[in-house]
């Protein structure tokens, strides 16, 4: 092919190779699967049991008489709680992202392909949602259907899903107007496979990246929602739940009862971040490693 | 609007009495475009029509109803015979491996997360018959026909140069045995060089191939080097229609004199049909003007 040097349009601004990611979505898978075997394998290591309160031992500091991650108020084993807490907070994320996905991904490709009509309801249908306070309405939801895991992840999931519609529909409508999807109509397919197979691609990136962002916020609403007594019931050890409880001995120097669970957020947070931007930059052809 | 005498089988394209309107803004302030007003054509079998006229004329409307990617307000579009107006996207269906297209900016009418094996595969997926071995040979070798090599098969657009990128894009309309295809601008965001290469591979196929070219441009040089006949738009009407010869040295219209004498200068070409060699030293011209 001699003579094609380059083309007149679009400027192909040459993009700085980056890493395929790949370390990053192994430590993040890792992190995830240790804390998944740690959580389901407790019952067989832990020292403690985390459902059995024992008062007389009531705040002892990291590192007394077994306790690693000391007590609480109740006396319950810090370490053993949280470890075990993982479960549910796993479960809670990650039912959310599951709904938040679902309902937010296909409300946000309807809006911004179909545009029009579709556009307009579902937009202001989103706004009147929205103009709620969306804690007040879970705590409303989960107040009359009453508190568990599942209904706790699916109501965290419905209000999580706006971002997805928003950020689907922006995106969706910058991608309708592309000639590939045209080229896409030309070559027979519906406008269900072209929404498939062309549109849906386009905003994988935005996606995943959302959508470790929402999984860790997901289980920071769990604990608000535990805080106000609608998320999960109270001797389940959720970790948001046991930061609530735990900063109330904060000003006497009793750090151990809300840092360890909040850690092991930090640790959740960090895990679905580093996986989603491996895959948010997997989903582009242009940042993945060249062969 | 005469078929013209060269007409030798039945035509291909035939545009009866088009007609398409768009409204613009919203509320009072909308008003009406007529973007194509009663337009009619006729297409011959391995023939080339050039639409020529300036941006807003209505061109690229024209190019969308004839692939019956738009809806007509009124008239017929027959493709070799059949009717295709009023059908609903599941009975054009059958029809698209028969019409394509290629489009102006190569890069934006390939999907940027597909190789060039799935983006020229993509045009085959209506045919069910094919196994994915069978399908691969046909890439391979339509590829091949637009001079890229196997090793093309893998590359994503953005590891191709312009010209590179469009011989994917011919190649993905040519793969099904189109009997019609639209060429929608096809070489206008291309530099010079590469322009000369690709029409001429497009005149080489429609040689091989007798495929009959809707050909849609602004440019004069590159219309006189391809069409057999051409037709000029303004403002949505057909201003004249002829053979490609009589519109640029005897226009009747005192648009398309206008039209032609504001285009950079074309080698005088003596009346009747050019031989090949002169038709691309018009180009050649046209380019060392351009440098």
């Amino acid at each position: 092919m001699s003579g094609e040097v380059s083309s007149a349009a679009p400027p192909r601004t040459p993009r700085p190779r980056r890493r395929t990611g790949a370390r990053g979505l192994a430590l993040g898978v890792g992190i995830l699967a240790t804390v998944l075997l740690a959580t389901l394998l407790a019952p067989l290591y832990l020292p403690f049991d985390p459902l059995e309160a024992n008062l007389p031992d009531q705040y002892l500091p990291p590192g007394t008489d077994g306790h690693l991650f000391g007590t609480d108020r109740s006396g319950f084993d810090v370490f053993s709680r949280v470890v075990y807490g993982a479960r549910y907070d796993l479960l809670i994320a990650l039912i959310a992202i599951a709904v938040a996905l679902v309902v937010g991904v296909t409300l946000g490709l309807l809006a911004g392909y179909r545009g029009r009509a579709t556009d307009t309801v579902i937009s202001r249908l989103l706004d009147v949602f929205q103009a709620f306070p969306l804690l007040v309405l879970a705590i409303a939801v989960l107040g009359a259907f009453g508190r568990g895991i599942w209904i706790t992840g699916v109501v965290i999931g419905v209000v999580s899903a706006p971002t997805f519609v928003r950020l689907v529909r922006e995106q969706t409508r910058t991608i309708r107007d592309r000639m590939f999807v045209e080229a896409a109509r030309c070559s027979g397919f519906t406008e269900v496979q072209i929404m498939r197979r062309y549109v849906l691609p386009a905003n994988l990136g935005v996606i995943y990246t959302q959508a470790a962002t929402s999984a860790a916020w997901a289980i920071l609403l769990a604990a608000a929602l535990g805080f106000v007594g609608v998320g999960v019931p109270a001797p389940l050890p959720e970790w948001g739940y046991m930061i609530s409880t735990g900063t109330e001995g904060l000003t006497r120097g009793i750090w151990w009862t809300s840092v360890f669970p909040g850690l092991a957020i930090v640790l959740l947070a960090l895990a679905f971040t580093l996986i989603g931007e491996s895959l948010s930059r997997w989903a582009d052809p242009r940042r993945r490693r060249s062969r | 609007m005469s078929a013209g005498q060269t007409s030798r089988q039945s035509p291909v394209l035939e545009l009866h009495r088009l007609r398409k309107t768009f409204k613009v803004g919203r509320g009072p302030k909308a008003r009406k475009v007529r973007a194509v007003d009663d337009v009619s054509l006729t297409l011959d079998k391995g023939t080339t029509l050039a639409v020529v006229g300036e941006s807003g004329s209505g061109k690229t409307t024209l190019a969308r109803l004839a692939m019956s990617l738009l809806p007509p307000d009124d008239g017929d579009i027959l493709l070799n015979g059949r009717n295709l107006t009023g059908l609903s996207p599941r009975a054009l269906a059958r029809f698209r491996p028969s019409m394509q297209m290629v489009f102006q900016d190569p890069f934006d009418s390939l999907a940027p997360w597909h190789t060039a094996e799935q983006i020229v595969g993509s045009s085959l997926h209506l045919r069910r018959d094919l196994g994915p071995a069978e399908r691969r040979r046909l890439v391979v070798e339509v590829l091949e026909r637009v001079g890229l090599p196997q090793r093309f098969l893998s590359r994503y657009p953005h590891e191709l140069s312009g010209g590179q990128a469009q011989r994917v894009g011919i190649a993905r309309a040519i793969v099904t045995r189109p009997s019609l295809v639209v060429l929608d601008e096809p070489t206008s965001a291309l530099d010079m060089s590469v322009q000369a290469q690709i029409l001429a591979l497009l005149h080489e196929l429609q040689n091989e191939e007798q495929l009959s070219y809707l050909f849609i441009s602004h440019d004069l040089a590159v219309v006189r080097y391809l069409a057999d006949r051409t037709a000029v738009m303004r403002r949505g009407q057909m201003v004249e229609v002829g053979d490609t010869a009589k519109i640029f040295d005897r226009p009747e219209n005192d648009y398309t004199r206008e039209l032609v004498e504001a285009s950079p200068r074309v080698t005088a070409a003596p009346a009747g049909r050019q031989p090949d060699r002169a038709r691309a030293d018009g180009v050649s011209h046209r380019v060392r003007k351009a440098l």
